[in-house]
């Protein structure tokens, strides 16, 4: 037989609170070969078992009954500052679907502004180009007709 | 199945009625049976249960779910036992005055009436040797008692709940066992 195990350990026997498996078999085993400790632990467990008979219960009528009853309370004292509270909750929960779509929104029309103004961009260039054409087709055709001119005042 | 206590929480943040009731009868028995406990009463466990739940939906804005639930509402049940207490040791001095009462409770029975309990005649007597045996406990030794015997909780919890180390909790639970084991004397032989 093994030597016997402390109070304490047979209190943490009892109560559960021995993790290591191994030790609560061996303490399980030992209580089965050792009045001593037998006994020990049967004085605890009276304890324990007599913990037991504390329980309280109720039909759910009663603890609904109870519950009601404080919900009635908390409603009755609920204060002004309690509304407010609930109300700002509320409109924290608004305002964050808000904040949500102002950002689509604000996301959405970043994207058509320079969508926009690459479109603007372009056709700036497109005209710039197309001016410098019609410039040099002008210039060309000066040039054509001072050439013209020259040579009728030669000839 | 059971929600979860912060998605339950959110809810009566958002003053939703039906979550408050969802989260008192998930630990209404509890509150009530660890009240009984220290209270060793069945009607002063009954007030301070409404009292605890009040309390704690009251301040719920100010759990942020740092700790567990439960810790905290067994914490705000043992503090609200011995506000208890003291208004009652305030209303024995100065007499019986509503005000310190639960006026809003209108229950119209004794709350010993309407208790489930069917059990023998061995049980019973057992049942009073060991209520008789809580009134010499010390508070802490009953705290702890009750929240390992009749709440199961594991000792290391019990020193989160109570705000003391380990070694504390099992040197009071040593106490109180031995204290309870002689009490019920015969009990075990």
């Amino acid at each position: 037989m093994s030597a016997h195990f402390t109070k304490e350990e047979i209190l943490d026997f009892v109560c559960g609170e021995i993790a290591d498996a191994d030790k609560k078999q061996e303490i399980e085993e030992h209580i089965k070969s050792c009045a001593q400790c037998a006994a020990v632990e049967k004085e605890y467990r009276a304890v324990t078992d007599a913990a037991n008979t504390l329980s309280v219960d109720f039909s759910e009528d009663i603890w609904k009954m109870q519950r009601d009853s404080i919900i009635r309370r908390l409603r009755k004292t609920e204060s002004v500052f309690d509304k407010i509270r609930v109300f700002a909750a509320g409109l924290f929960e608004i305002k964050k679907i808000g904040v949500a779509f102002l950002l689509v929104l604000f996301i959405g029309a970043g994207a058509t502004v320079y969508k926009h103004n690459k479109t603007l961009a372009r056709d700036k260039a497109i005209t710039e180009k197309m001016e410098f054409f019609e410039n040099m087709e002008i210039i060309e055709r000066l040039e054509f007709y001072e050439k013209v001119a020259e040579e009728v005042i030669d000839s | 199945m059971e929600r979860d206590d912060r998605e339950i929480i959110k809810e009566i943040k958002q003053g939703k009625e039906s979550a408050t009731d969802e989260l008192i009868r998930k630990y209404q028995k509890k509150v009530y049976n660890m009240a009984y406990g220290l209270a060793l009463d069945y009607d002063k466990a009954w007030d301070v249960t409404q009292e605890v739940f009040i309390k704690v939906i009251r301040n719920i804005s100010s759990f942020r779910g740092d700790s567990s639930f439960w810790t905290y509402l067994y914490r705000i049940a043992i503090n609200t036992f011995y506000d208890y207490k003291r208004k009652e040791k305030v209303r024995g001095r100065v007499g019986n005055f509503s005000d310190i009462g639960d006026e809003d409770d209108n229950r119209q029975f004794e709350v010993k009436d309407v208790i489930n309990i069917e059990e023998d005649f061995e049980k019973k007597d057992l049942r009073e040797k060991i209520l008789k045996g809580l009134e010499n406990l010390t508070d802490i030794q009953k705290e702890v008692f009750i929240l390992k015997n009749t709440q199961g909780f594991k000792i290391r919890e019990i020193g989160k709940i109570l705000k003391i180390s380990e070694g504390t909790v099992k040197s009071h639970l040593n106490r109180a066992m031995e204290k309870l084991k002689t009490m019920l004397g015969g009990e075990a032989s």
